[in-house]
């Protein structure tokens, strides 16, 4: 497990250097579309890898969890943003 | 305001494979290599796309207020994780993986559930979605009480795609550029802090 995130890794920096040095003469064609089309493919991939058996536990706790989750990292995210405009702009 | 439709095919095929997979008679093993290759070409082709842009936005002009705005994302979103945390008695490190995914869930989503198991892997998933959702309804009614740049920090990594058509919809180019600035600079810190947290 530790090789595939160190691997996805490597990958975005690689991607991104490149990017970086290359991409304006060398765009991707149509990267837009491909990374919508790959994010479709990968979300496929992902719900088969991880079944179904999500569902039966979705309204057993992860659903109202995601839900806590998202709306403390958005408040906690706006609030810093809120100081630190206030003492740094 | 105008919603993107994206987010819900994004939905709906994620929905599509796990109804689909008791059918499809691939070994767990099989499939998560078929996701390991998607994501891998995913993440190539979004880091690529993201450092041609990051040469084309005038990213100088704007370095200071970015920088306020992405610190504010990834300590806000630290924070959350850590509150998370204590409050549901999850694992520390999980709870900041997913925080730390910052809206980015095609990447936490498949990241957590590979290292930490399926229940992980969708709060994940779901999490990082609700906050791109959140922010494509929140963005405009916080945004008339907190003025049109602070609210960016909300979006994290998706203030340079999904968000973005909100964002631009209603505000002034500087606002728009900053948000990309964000969102791209989040996009290149979410595998970097994700993986740091897991390890």
């Amino acid at each position: 497990m530790m090789i595939a995130d160190y691997f996805i890794l490597v990958v975005f920096v690689v991607g991104f250097i490149l990017g970086l040095r290359n991409g304006k003469r060398l765009k991707l064609p149509h990267a837009e579309k491909l990374g919508s089309v790959l994010a479709i493919v990968l979300l496929f991939a992902t719900g088969l890898s991880l079944g179904s058996s999500w569902l039966t536990e979705a309204f057993t706790g992860v659903l109202p969890l995601s839900l806590l989750m998202a709306f403390l990292a958005i408040a906690l995210s706006l609030l810093m943003a809120e100081l630190l405009w206030r003492n740094f702009s | 305001m105008k919603l993107s439709i994206f987010p819900l095919i994004l939905l709906s095929s994620f929905l599509a494979g796990s109804l689909l997979s008791p059918l499809s008679g691939l070994r767990s093993n099989s499939s998560s290599t078929i996701q390991l290759i998607a994501l891998s070409v995913f993440i190539f082709v979004v880091s690529y796309d993201v450092g041609s842009k990051m040469r084309e936005s005038s990213i100088k002009s704007i370095m200071k207020q970015t920088f306020i705005l992405v610190v504010s994302c990834i300590a806000g979103s630290a924070a959350a994780g850590l509150l998370f945390a204590f409050a549901v008695n999850y694992g520390l490190k999980v709870s900041l993986a997913i925080a730390l995914g910052m809206g980015w869930y095609t990447f936490d989503g498949p990241a957590l559930t590979s290292y930490a198991g399926v229940s992980y892997g969708a709060v994940a998933f779901f999490s990082n979605f609700f906050r791109e959702l959140l922010t494509l309804l929140l963005y405009m009614p916080v945004s008339a009480l907190t003025g049109r740049i602070k609210p960016i920090a909300m979006g994290g990594a998706t203030t340079m795609d999904t968000t973005l058509t909100v964002i631009r919809s209603s505000n002034e180019p500087i606002v728009t550029s900053l948000a990309f600035a964000h969102g791209a600079l989040i996009s290149f810190f979410v595998p970097l802090l994700v993986t740091l947290a897991l390890i």
